[in-house]
């Protein structure tokens, strides 16, 4: 078994984009390990199958990074525009352009996006990259997982804070502060008042911590695209710029991991304020869950990672599957 | 008559080229970090290639003397750059052109399903795979041009390979089971 760290810097090789530093340790890895060697060969291959796609003849659509202006029949790059906004001409255009509909939408105050148009809009200008802290309230938690999980009960109130697919959570319990997170490379680690941690490479993460993880966290994109594509969508608010949708699950959906989703939208930031969700497993709620955004502000990278969490000489263990239930409860 | 030979020579070559760049691009590749040098090896194996073609015995397999030759040219590479291989012993280099060469026959069955496989990815995820290979970007262009972090796009293109591989993987399962 190649450990996650490795693999991913086997692959990030043939992009030509490990850094020096990396290089060395690859290098002794490769020379060391028969089976990195395998699973570079085995991925350069792939890069290069990847580089010899026909599939990519046509343009695909592109919602997240919404081109949708930009002519799709064409055969040029996908980041045509973003080049083209080198030029004086394009900003100026582009300025206006931006002003006229400015100026349309706040001469137009009655007139509103349907929930999925706003829903459609939200999820266009989702930025992954952006540091967003929540306070988080489980107000009711499914026996099943109480039962996985025994011991000391899981906090109900918490705060997290997530950019992309990392995060770092934060659970005040009764003198403690446990605190669990993913990194950048999907390693999910956990501390108890950053005495010691746990981390689990991203393809060692236990079945029950994976849980833990879908419940308890917030993947945006992933919760806006199953709005669009499972449910039927109303507004049941708005006020001012504030809208707020309520989500049902067509009947026709049987795998959904939510419920009923209630969520509260910024329309003129686009961001959204709070999320309101029924977690299911089964068909049956598994819990409820609140999201309120509280802040944004930046944060440094190493702000996901373990280290940053932990008391000076505190080590980090690294465990396998076995001995999980322990460790968090 | 000579223009015949030489015709005839020039199509099996071109053919024997064709068919072994599937293993020549990667093995460069896994040798050599940066992405001009590799292009530039790769037009100078194909170079040698044709220079030394007639030295090349019908009789053996075409790929192996071309990862040979392909060798020569990296280690070449490494002296006249005065700096450290990526694979510092020899026997590695011969190591990484067997796995890639045993690993050829599968390569158009691989394709195929590699081509099904990226017309289900999410439309994002393809637009990524796009950028870095149909237009050649670097990540931090990529990451400059979905205005996100270079590790965002990096880890993201990992995920889509693994999920690409294993992808191929279970289809080539499917289809053997069928």
């Amino acid at each position: 078994m190649i450990p996650d760290t490795l693999r991913q810097q086997i692959d990030q090789w043939p992009d030509g984009d490990l850094p020096e530093g990396q290089q060395a340790r690859l290098k002794e890895s490769l020379e060391q390990k028969p089976e990195a060697l395998e699973f570079l060969s085995d991925r350069a291959l792939l890069h290069t199958m990847l580089s010899k796609s026909a599939v990519f003849d046509f343009l695909p659509l592109n919602a997240a990074l919404d081109y949708s202006e930009v002519d799709h029949s064409s055969k040029q790059p996908l980041v045509q525009p973003y080049r083209l906004l080198a030029q004086p001409w394009i900003w100026a255009s582009s300025a206006t352009v931006a002003c006229l509909l400015l100026i349309s939408m706040l001469l137009l105050p009655n007139v509103v996006a349907s929930p999925t148009e706003l829903v459609q809009k939200t999820l266009a200008e989702y930025r992954t990259e952006i540091d967003r802290c929540y306070a988080v309230k489980v107000e009711t938690e499914g026996r099943a997982l109480r039962k996985r999980l025994p011991g000391r009960a899981v906090p109900a109130d918490s705060k997290l804070w997530v950019r992309g697919d990392s995060f770092v959570q934060f659970f005040d319990t009764s003198g403690d502060q446990w605190v669990w997170g993913r990194d950048a490379l999907g390693a999910v680690w956990f501390t108890l008042s950053g005495k010691s941690a746990a981390s689990f490479e991203s393809n060692e993460i236990p079945d029950v911590l994976q849980d833990v993880c879908d419940l308890r966290t917030l993947d945006v994109t992933t919760l806006l695209e199953s709005l669009l594509r499972d449910y039927d969508l109303k507004y049941t608010d708005r006020e001012d710029s504030n809208h707020t949708i309520l989500a049902s699950p067509r009947a026709e959906v049987s795998n959904s991991k939510y419920g009923t989703v209630e969520i509260e939208i910024d329309t003129r930031s686009g961001l959204i304020r709070r999320v309101s969700l029924e977690r299911l497993r089964a068909k049956r709620v598994l819990a409820v869950i609140s999201f309120s955004l509280e802040e944004i502000q930046n944060r440094a990278d190493s702000f996901y990672e373990v280290r940053t969490h932990l008391q000076p000489n505190a080590g980090v263990l690294d465990e396998g599957p076995g001995s999980v239930d322990a460790r968090i409860c | 008559m000579k223009t015949d030979r030489e015709s005839e020579i020039r199509e099996r070559m071109t053919r024997h080229w064709l068919a072994s760049e599937n293993a020549i691009r990667p093995y460069i590749a896994g040798a050599v970090n940066s992405l001009t040098d590799r292009e530039d090896l790769l037009q100078q194996v194909a170079l040698t290639m044709a220079r030394r073609y007639e030295e090349f015995d019908e009789g053996r397999p075409f790929l192996a003397w071309a990862l040979w030759l392909a060798k020569s040219r990296i280690i070449d590479f490494y002296r006249s750059q005065g700096r450290q291989p990526q694979f510092s012993d020899d026997n590695l280099l011969d190591k990484y052109a067997e796995a890639l060469a045993e690993r050829q026959h599968a390569v158009p069955v691989q394709r195929e399903a590699l081509e099904d496989c990226l017309e289900v990815l999410p439309d994002r995820s393809r637009a990524l795979v796009r950028m870095r290979y149909h237009d050649g970007l670097k990540i931090d262009q990529i990451a400059e041009a979905i205005r996100s972090t270079p590790a965002t796009v990096r880890v993201a293109l990992f995920r889509i390979r693994d999920a690409m591989a294993d992808c191929i993987k279970r289809r080539l399962a499917s289809e053997a089971i069928e």
